[in-house]
């Protein structure tokens, strides 16, 4: 009994080291992230107005993270030696957390006092009188490093208690408190967003103080995020619910006809928005001035429209009204029909004339009826929510989405050569800068070429040619393993850059001051001039894409890719060409990735050399690997956070390739799936064979055989 | 019905290729011999510049040779293990020539910031191999080489944002010690002292693996990891040396970098170099010591000739510009022709 | 007489290493044919010349009329020849199905064009890859067939993979089937039912059969004609007794026993 509680003593002794250590890193990633600058980017705004700021937001995260991964770890430990009751164990947890809460904030506080002593800012540049005025809280050093160590004491407490906090509330808190983080971090989009006149002034105002969330808001937000999160569980069943009303008591015609309403009111503003209005840019739906301004309400709406019919003289002189009149007049019966289509659902529902077995239908054509509601509702939300982005946020954040789909759909072609493939091609920009160089000298009169023809006539000759160019990329490579080939295609990316840098080719493609006056996509009279346009091109491009890339994976070239990815040997040996799937791989890749260079020229109107560095390749490869490779989701995914998140945060983009890099590793370290095939070790149906096996008879030999 | 000819249309186009490139070098230095242009002055100091670059190109190969060698991963990040030896030494050297102290003592200055780099490079060849590698020895080689271009990035913009964008220029040894002039054969002094201080260093390095008790653990392991561990040989250890190895060779090779080219130390500065010293390991036949070294050297001297022997003879304009992609052409072509490089062996299917 | 299948003076060197050396073999349609010897005798190397995965030094193989010398893995198989590997090589990331669909790609044509635009054909012959391909995994009965179907392949237990990779081989409407050891590593009972397996293969699907095996059992039970080899030579051929009865196979075998 004895020698065994000395053990335990000594185990904790251990365990305490083990605290140590982990409360070390945390402590070094503190110093690491204050050196390369990010605490101080960062401190330029605050989360919560006056209150904390981002810099701190972020060493607190990773002193709180540090505090809990050192108590799980601790828990661990304590259930493989099983310590003697819980209640000592709760005692020597907030121990541990204090403890390493105390850990990280001295390593803090003795860089402090080493920053104040010593100035090694002609070395390392972020170690900037700034940086110390946050990390002291402006004060002088001896209380700042008390304060620091006060406050890690108490993160390690706030830490222990949240890690012993029960599962749901701890929940709720983390999304609480995340989603305040978020809306800090996003309060220049926000703002941006919000900046008209009406009802968003005021909920901006409400939302945003000086410098970050405003406290009220904050915990309004904290509070509605919390409610939301707790009735979250019912909500899918509260969905269902609905679906089922709507399918059951909703006639077909209605559903269908509100949709067709809903698809021209779309496709009419989209109109009106790309060809029309360019000065009452940007704008939210309801308050488009001079029609609608604050406060709508239907009846004011009926007043436009009565106004719109006393101006009817007028009306014809001038398009734009008719289109406004038109998307009024139609949006109002859309609500219409929609307010009534609710009135009526709710009437029947009351009145429950029909049960649901008494509808003629049977069971399964219910559930068939309710999965085909659902799909049609998502749909038709989706697409109604997809092509309404540009008018509903405005121009700045429609040049980060044109942004995310040019890389979402390099993506999409970078995917169909790694993801499905599986060759690693580290060289994806070559194909980026031969579409859009291509565009260029096929579209711009003043490119060597002088063609100036129009886009979508250029378009088809620059995806053969970077298909074909693909092609020859990949020739020479084919014989080569996944590691080389990946070296190789990132040679072939820089000298791309390099032969279009040079002056060897100066003459027809401009060196390094590239090619100017590419001019603007144009479908009819409508010019697809700013990003607001552009994002419907965008969208267009990246659905076909993302269509290509779905209906092929499943298709039988897609399993001769997979198979190919998972084993080329037997994959060949099973019939597969494998030298024709890579070049189709490095074909399709190319070309789709042509169209996104194409559209780039297009958006820019010049392009430079300098566009086009091994750091393109390297983004699109990240997001294809975040988001999973070979996920097509995942690209999306990937493409959003990836590329969104820099361009909108712009404390992030300095720290872009820095947050790459890391990601890619921890992807690879923790999640390689995609690259890698499956573990063999799924046991769930072994026992299932192991049961069969047993009862399979002790067959006789196959009498035919012997003769 | 297949067709049943036996040479298939890749084979055809690769003899193309291969035949096209020969004319082409053959067409590009007759008519710049003939245009005699350069005299023969000129080759001799191309020859010896070429030499002491592809002396430090040879330093970075060793690295990605070793690594290669025993873990069968293409280290990529170790592009960026040479430039935190060149950044951070240039500090220690700046600081020296802040004092007085570098010219007055120039030769132990550079000891000093050779240890200062090689003391850098390895510790963070160690980490890296620590966090990024250490979990993936069994893992797939995509997967380590993702990682290592994470860490590769991970590397470099950690560098931007401790030390900032800025280039950095290191002290100017080349007027420190002039030039050597032989006959009408004028040569800088730095050259010979780079390309001398590698050579001495491969050497050592050569009769480290070749002779110590280490070194022949590191063959073996090389030669079959399971193997080597069930004679006993520790190969995480084995693994650690090698990083640390190579990390000491890239730390060298930075300072070489700076003391032969001062200008343009910064955070990308290993991102090239990288490329081609990895281009220079296959050329010698990867995981191959003296064929890296041969590699790096041959490396150095094509870059330095190619472009006004070859390009300018083939009527190419601002033929130095394409510098850079020499590496990579040349890696192309050797994997086609001769995956297994100049000195290696025919490699077997897991290893190639 | 040309035999449906024939090596004439098989040569291959490793370097040095002469891993089959002047190997002769003929076999007719319908046949099952074992192959014997100790390990490093060359069999698999044997299988690798035949399928493409390793180029011949020297000699020719015939099959059906046509010199396959040379020709690509892939184009072996479309003329029909079809294998398994001593070390199961499945596509574990794809579901049972699809392995065994995978076989069916030397028969159809259908490509990109085909499948984005979801022609009629295109789905006409997916129908059929997808019929075929159910066809040859119900020939194992519920082991690979039903539920199982859409399931990855890494979730099967090692006898079940290596009846995929059977049906995989089917899948690809070979006339020759090379089984490389189908028997390794499995049990007496799943042993048996092999032997039964590789009989119905033939008498069923109307397979010829070559097959690489170490259980004697299953080679007595199955072969018509049985060959041993050893240094990458033919030291018998015969019947099941003549072989296994012929000294120098003892010999192969067991070693010199007069020394």
């Amino acid at each position: 009994m004895n020698t065994s509680e000395h053990k335990t003593i000594n185990n904790i002794q251990q365990d305490l080291l083990k605290c140590i250590r982990i409360g070390v890193y945390a402590g070094i990633i503190c110093i690491f992230v204050a050196l390369i600058g990010m605490v101080e980017k960062f401190n330029s705004r605050d989360i919560i107005s006056e209150v904390i700021s981002m810099g701190h937001t972020l060493l607190v995260i990773i002193t709180l993270s540090g505090t809990i991964l050192t108590i799980q770890q601790f828990r661990q430990i304590s259930l493989e030696y099983k310590h003697s009751s819980n209640g000592i164990n709760y005692l020597w947890e907030l121990l541990v957390g204090i403890f390493t809460g105390l850990i990280i904030s001295s390593i803090l506080a003795i860089f402090v006092v080493f920053i104040n002593e010593i100035d090694i800012r002609p070395i390392f540049i972020n170690a900037s009188p700034t940086l110390l005025t946050i990390l002291t809280f402006d004060k002088d050093i001896y209380t700042a490093t008390m304060n620091l160590l006060v406050l890690g004491v108490v993160l390690g407490f706030i830490g222990t208690l949240f890690l012993n906090l029960p599962g749901k509330l701890r929940l709720l808190l983390i999304a609480g408190i995340s989603s305040v983080i978020i809306l800090g971090m996003f309060q220049d989009i926000i703002t941006i967003i919000l900046s008209k006149d009406g009802w968003p002034k005021i909920l901006l105002n409400f939302l945003i103080d000086k410098n970050g969330v405003s406290v009220t808001a904050s915990i309004v937000i904290f509070i509605l995020i919390v409610i939301t999160t707790s009735i979250y569980p019912y909500l899918p069943t509260a969905y269902e619910n609905t679906m089922r009303l709507v399918a059951i008591y909703h006639s077909i015609n209605l559903r269908i006809s509100m949709y067709i309403m809903l698809a021209i009111t779309l496709l009419l503003r989209i109109y009106w928005f790309i060809a029309i209005s360019d000065k009452n840019l940007p704008m939210l739906p309801l308050c488009r001035e001079g029609y609608i301004t604050t406060n709508a309400t239907l009846g004011q709406c009926a007043i436009v429209v009565y106004n719109q019919f006393n101006n009817v003289t007028n009306l014809f002189a001038n398009s734009t009204s008719i289109i406004n009149l038109i998307i009024t007049i139609s949006e109002l019966i859309l609500v219409g029909s929609i307010s009534y289509s609710i009135i009526s659902i709710l009437w029947k529902s009351l009145r429950k004339t029909k049960s649901y077995n008494t509808n003629n239908l049977s069971e399964l054509e219910h559930q068939t009826l309710i999965i085909k509601t659902k799909r049609n509702f998502s749909i038709v939300m989706g697409s109604a929510l997809l092509l309404s982005l540009p008018m509903l946020l405005g121009v700045f954040p429609s040049e980060v989405l044109v942004n995310i789909g040019i890389y979402m759909l390099m993506g999409f072609g970078l995917n169909i050569v790694v993801g499905n493939a599986g060759l690693l091609d580290l060289g994806h920009v070559a194909f980026f800068a031969v579409g859009a160089y291509t565009t260029a000298l096929l579209t711009s009169p003043r490119a060597s070429l002088e063609l100036g023809l129009s886009f979508w006539a250029a378009l088809p000759i620059v995806i053969v040619i970077t298909g074909l160019t693909g092609i020859l990329v990949a020739t020479p490579v084919l014989r080569m393993r996944g590691d080389y080939l990946a070296i190789v295609t990132l040679g072939f990316g820089e000298i791309a850059r390099f032969l279009f840098l040079s002056d060897w080719f100066k003459p027809w493609l401009g060196g390094a001051q590239g090619i100017i006056k590419i001019p603007p996509i144009s479908i009819g009279s409508i010019e697809f001039i700013g990003p607001h346009r552009i994002y419907y091109l965008i969208i267009l491009f990246a659905l076909i894409a993302l269509f290509i890339s779905v209906r092929i994976k499943d298709s039988r070239v897609g399993r001769a890719w997979m198979a190919m990815k998972a084993d080329e040997k037997v994959a060949e040996t099973m019939g597969i060409n494998t030298v024709y799937y890579k070049l189709l791989a490095f074909g399709m890749g190319a070309m789709i990735a042509s169209i996104s260079g194409a559209i780039f020229a297009t958006k820019l109107g010049t392009i430079f050399p300098h566009s086009f560095n091994v750091l393109v390749s390297i983004t699109a490869l990240s997001l294809i690997i975040v988001g999973g490779i070979g996920n097509l989701t995942g690209v999306i995914i990937g493409a959003l956070v990836l590329v969104g998140l820099p361009e909108l945060l712009r404390e992030f983009s300095e720290f872009r390739l820095l947050i790459y890099g890391t990601l890619l590793i921890v992807m690879m370290l923790l999640r390689p799936e995609g690259l890698v095939p499956k573990s063999n070790t799924n046991t769930m149906i072994k026992d299932q064979d192991l049961i069969q096996d047993a009862w399979v008879e002790n067959s006789t030999i196959y009498s035919h055989v012997k003769r | 019905m297949p067709n049943t000819n036996k040479i298939s249309w890749v084979n055809i186009i690769l003899w193309g290729i291969r035949i096209l490139v020969i004319i082409l070098i053959l067409w590009g230095v007759a008519n710049t011999i003939i245009s005699g242009k350069y005299s023969a002055n000129n080759w001799i100091s191309l020859i010896v510049a070429g030499l002491a670059q592809g002396s430090i190109y040879a330093l970075i190969a060793l690295g990605y040779s070793l690594v290669y060698g025993i873990m069968l991963m293409i280290n990529f990040a170790h592009g960026e293990v040479y430039m935190a030896g060149a950044f951070v030494s240039y500090f220690v050297a700046n600081a020296l020539e802040k004092s007085g102290f570098l010219i007055r003592q120039p030769i132990i200055t550079i000891v000093i910031l050779l240890i200062t780099a090689m003391l850098t490079s390895t510790l963070v060849a160690l980490l890296l191999e620590k966090i990024a590698y250490r979990k993936l020895h069994n893992a797939p080689r995509i997967v380590a080489l993702i990682t290592a271009i994470g860490a590769s990035f991970f590397l470099q913009y950690s560098f931007r944002g401790f030390f900032g964008t800025g280039f950095k220029t290191y002290p100017d040894f080349g007027t420190i010690w002039g030039k050597w002039t032989i006959g009408t054969t004028t040569i800088q002094v730095v050259q010979i002292v780079v390309a001398v201080a590698a050579l001495l260093i491969m050497l050592i390095l050569y009769w480290f693996v070749e002779k110590t008790k280490v070194g022949k653990s590191m063959r073996a392991v090389s030669e079959d990891r399971e193997i080597a561990a069930l004679m006993g040989i520790n190969v995480k250890k084995i693994i650690v040396i090698t990083f640390m190895l190579g990390g000491m060779l890239a730390g060298a090779a930075g300072v070489f970098r700076g003391i032969y080219q001062p200008q343009g130390i910064g955070y990308s500065m290993g991102f090239l170099p990288g490329l081609k010293a990895f281009s220079a390991a296959v050329l010698g036949g990867i995981g191959n010591i003296p064929g890296a070294m041969l590699g790096g050297l041959f490396l150095g001297i094509f870059e330095s000739l190619g472009p006004n022997l070859v390009l300018q003879g083939l009527g190419i304009v601002g033929a130095n510009q394409l510098k850079d992609a020499i590496a990579i052409v040349m890696l192309v072509l050797v994997l086609i022709f001769r995956p297994q490089g100049i000195l290696g062996e025919k490699l077997s299917e897991e290893k190639a | 007489m040309k035999h449906f299948f024939e090596c004439k003076n098989l040569s291959k060197d490793f370097g040095g290493l002469t891993a089959v050396n002047q190997f002769n073999f003929h076999m007719k349609q319908g046949e099952i044919v074992s192959i014997i010897g100790p390990n490093g005798a060359g069999k698999t190397t044997f299988f690798n010349l035949i399928t493409g995965l390793y180029p011949v030094t020297s000699g020719e193989i015939t099959f059906n009329g046509h010199n396959i010398v040379g020709l690509s893995p892939y184009q072996i198989t479309e003329l029909g020849i079809a294998r398994t590997f001593q070390a199961v090589r499945l596509f574990t990331d794809m579901t049972i199905l699809e392995n065994a669909m995978i076989g069916q790609h030397c028969r159809t044509n259908s490509g990109v064009i085909g499948a984005i635009l979801q022609s009629s054909d295109h789905i006409k012959e997916e129908e059929h890859i997808k019929q075929y391909a159910k066809n040859q995994l119900e020939f194992f009965g519920s082991r690979l067939s039903g539920y199982r179907m859409n399931q990855p392949a890494s979730v099967l237990s090692y006898a079940n993979r290596r009846r995929l990779e059977i049906a995989r081989a089917m899948s690809t409407e070979a006339q020759l089937l090379l089984l490389d050891e189908p028997a390794a590593g499995m049990n007496p009972k799943e042993t048996i039912e092999i032997a039964n397996l590789i009989g119905r293969l033939r008498d069923e699907r109307g397979f010829s059969i070559l097959v690489i095996e170490h259980d004697m059992q299953v080679v007595k039970d199955v072969s018509d004609h049985v060959i041993a080899m050893d240094y990458g030579g033919k030291i018998a051929e015969g019947d099941y007794y003549t072989v296994a009865n012929d000294d120098r196979v003892i010999e192969a075998y067991l070693g010199r026993s007069d020394n």
